[in-house]
């Protein structure tokens, strides 16, 4: 865990914010938006981790999303952590680098409202086509 | 609309699954028997089960995520149970470890079987369909007696489980295993050495490993393109690290391979399954630990299901109910490599490589026969009955 972990610090360096290490198998490295692309470009290229899924938080004051990496050849999930504006939710997209991850692009849109810079597909996914409120579900109140 | 695209041909194929009995929508494009390109459409049936969550308190939850999906009934909340001990960094009592294993092993045979069967039906081999889910059917049972429903047994609570396996009936299970063994067998030989079925799943869906890598696809569906990982042998949890047992693993990523990989799945389940049975035999203690309060905190829990890794990450901000819970199936990446694996194809090899993944099914019906007085019939007259319809229809027809 620790040469991996010690790997992403060097690589990553001055763009890591904190590193919250729940226990020897659940880390979650938080770096600030502007970085996620190249950050997740490197878990997924150069470590070869899996993209299990992302996680989007209402946090009220910033909008929290999670990238979830499984590092599957010792077990290890790397979270990567990043925080952004509720009032303009705007980040790049992963998609160019992970198909895998078109799907939950687009859910992130409609339930949370995200945009994702670059994606040009943010249909809605599970919602209905005509469903383009301003209220987006998973917003907190 | 693009050039390109006014070329196409556009099969619908859904919003109701007309084979697969499911709300998804898949518009097949195709260029005489060639598919060209797939488009897929869901969210016929989305619940919201990640708002109502937000609504319900820790052990609430449990009822609630078993009921995502009706054949991984116990998945759901397995993984919901890795996630919140995660986040409190409760460690449960070696007893429910094994009983644990056991629900989530019996429910990957009969899932696997169910898909084997539903696999033969749209080949149009209605042989193996019959076969499997006729052999499918003790395990159900078991099931029944041991965790007292045939799905959804409720069996997962956080830090234990909620009722123990009356030990009597280990003998039960241990016996439904090596029934079973024989009859994986023979399914295995019908599909390897029948030269249709063989020349029918070799060539269909292939979806190489680069592809799957990509798509980040999981389960048997990622270890039937040689991508070797499995969440009971990479991050193991409940009793997956006290028991011997193997990772199947293909490199074709072709259907074959696919049907393959779950075939020796089964007979892996059915080996730790015994194992776990012995183990549990000589065992004392508590079923699970007392739990207080769920603290602030965040975890992520996961559990290889029989169609991969089913995802959950639990969120508190203090207090009764979660301030986040995330769910992924398995499904949603399997799925989406569809896209990839039916380029190139035929119409009819698209209709068995999107099965292939095996997309979520509900099996919760269940029925029972009875009659205007309300007897009930047993299996044997439901069988006598059947064969009385079947020499009526003929005879109408000799006529």
């Amino acid at each position: 865990m620790k040469e991996t972990l010690d790997i992403i610090k060097k690589n990553f360096g001055k763009k890591i914010l904190n590193i919250k290490v729940h226990n020897k198998k659940r880390i979650y490295i938080e770096i600030s938006p502007e970085y996620i692309k190249s950050a997740v470009e490197f878990m997924f290229n150069r470590l070869k981790c899996r993209f299990s899924i992302a996680t989007g938080t209402d946090e009220r004051e910033y909008i929290e999303i999670l990238y979830h990496f499984s590092f599957d050849r010792k077990g290890i999930f790397y979270t990567l952590r990043t925080k952004i504006d509720s009032k303009k939710p705007e980040i790049e997209t992963i998609t160019d680098i992970i198909k895998g991850a078109k799907w939950i692009e687009r859910e992130l849109h409609e339930l949370m409202g995200i945009s994702f810079k670059g994606n040009d597909d943010l249909r809605n996914l599970l919602l209905s086509p005509d469903y383009k409120g301003r209220k987006y579900p998973l917003r907190k109140q | 609309m693009s050039k390109e695209k006014k070329k196409v041909t556009e099969i619908p194929i859904g919003p109701y699954h007309p084979l697969q009995e499911e709300p998804e929508f898949f518009r097949l494009q195709v260029e005489g028997e060639k598919v060209v390109g797939l488009e897929i459409e869901l969210g016929y049936n989305h619940r919201g089960i990640e708002k109502l969550s937000e609504s319900k308190s820790f052990d609430q939850i449990l009822f609630l995520v078993e009921r995502i999906c009706g054949i991984c009934s116990t998945s759901h909340p397995f993984a919901y149970v890795n996630a919140v001990e995660d986040l409190a960094g409760f460690k449960i009592p070696e007893k429910a470890k094994y009983i644990r294993t056991i629900v989530g092993e019996m429910e990957r045979i009969h899932s696997h079987l169910l898909w084997l069967g539903l696999a033969g039906h749209f080949l149009g081999y209605n042989t193996v369909w019959m076969w499997s889910w006729k052999y499918r059917e003790p395990l159900l049972e078991i099931c029944e007696k041991v965790f007292g429903n045939r799905q959804h047994y409720a069996m997962m609570k956080i830090g234990g489980v909620r009722r123990d396996i009356d030990i009597s009936k280990g003998n039960l299970i241990k016996k439904g295993m090596e029934d079973l063994l024989p009859k994986l067998d023979m399914l295995q030989k019908a599909v390897e050495d029948d030269p249709v079925i063989r020349a029918r799943l070799k060539i269909a869906g292939t979806l190489p490993k680069k592809e799957a890598r990509e798509y980040c696809v999981v389960g048997p569906t990622a270890r039937a393109s040689g991508i070797n990982i499995d969440i009971r042998k990479d991050d193991p949890y409940a009793a997956y690290d006290l028991v011997n047992w193997d990772v199947s693993l293909r490199k074709e990523g072709d259907v074959y391979a696919k049907t393959m990989v779950r075939l020796e799945e089964m007979r892996q389940s059915a080996k730790i399954i015994k194992q776990c049975v012995d183990k549990l035999s000589g065992l004392k203690g508590d079923i699970d630990i007392d739990i207080k309060e769920i603290p602030e905190g965040e975890g992520i829990g996961r559990h290889e299901a029989p169609r991969g890794e089913v995802f959950h990450y639990v969120k508190s901000h203090g207090g009764s109910v979660p301030y986040r819970h995330k769910v992924k199936a398995p499904s949603y990446a399997n799925v989406l490599s569809d896209e990839f694996a039916v380029i190139g194809g035929t119409i009819p090899d698209a209709a068995l490589t999107l099965a292939a993944v095996d997309p979520c099914y509900c099996c919760t019906e269940r029925m029972q026969a009875t009659d205007e007085k309300g007897r009930k019939y047993s299996p044997k007259e439901l069988i006598k009955l059947s064969q009385e319809k079947t020499e009526e229809i003929r005879k109408k027809q000799a006529k």
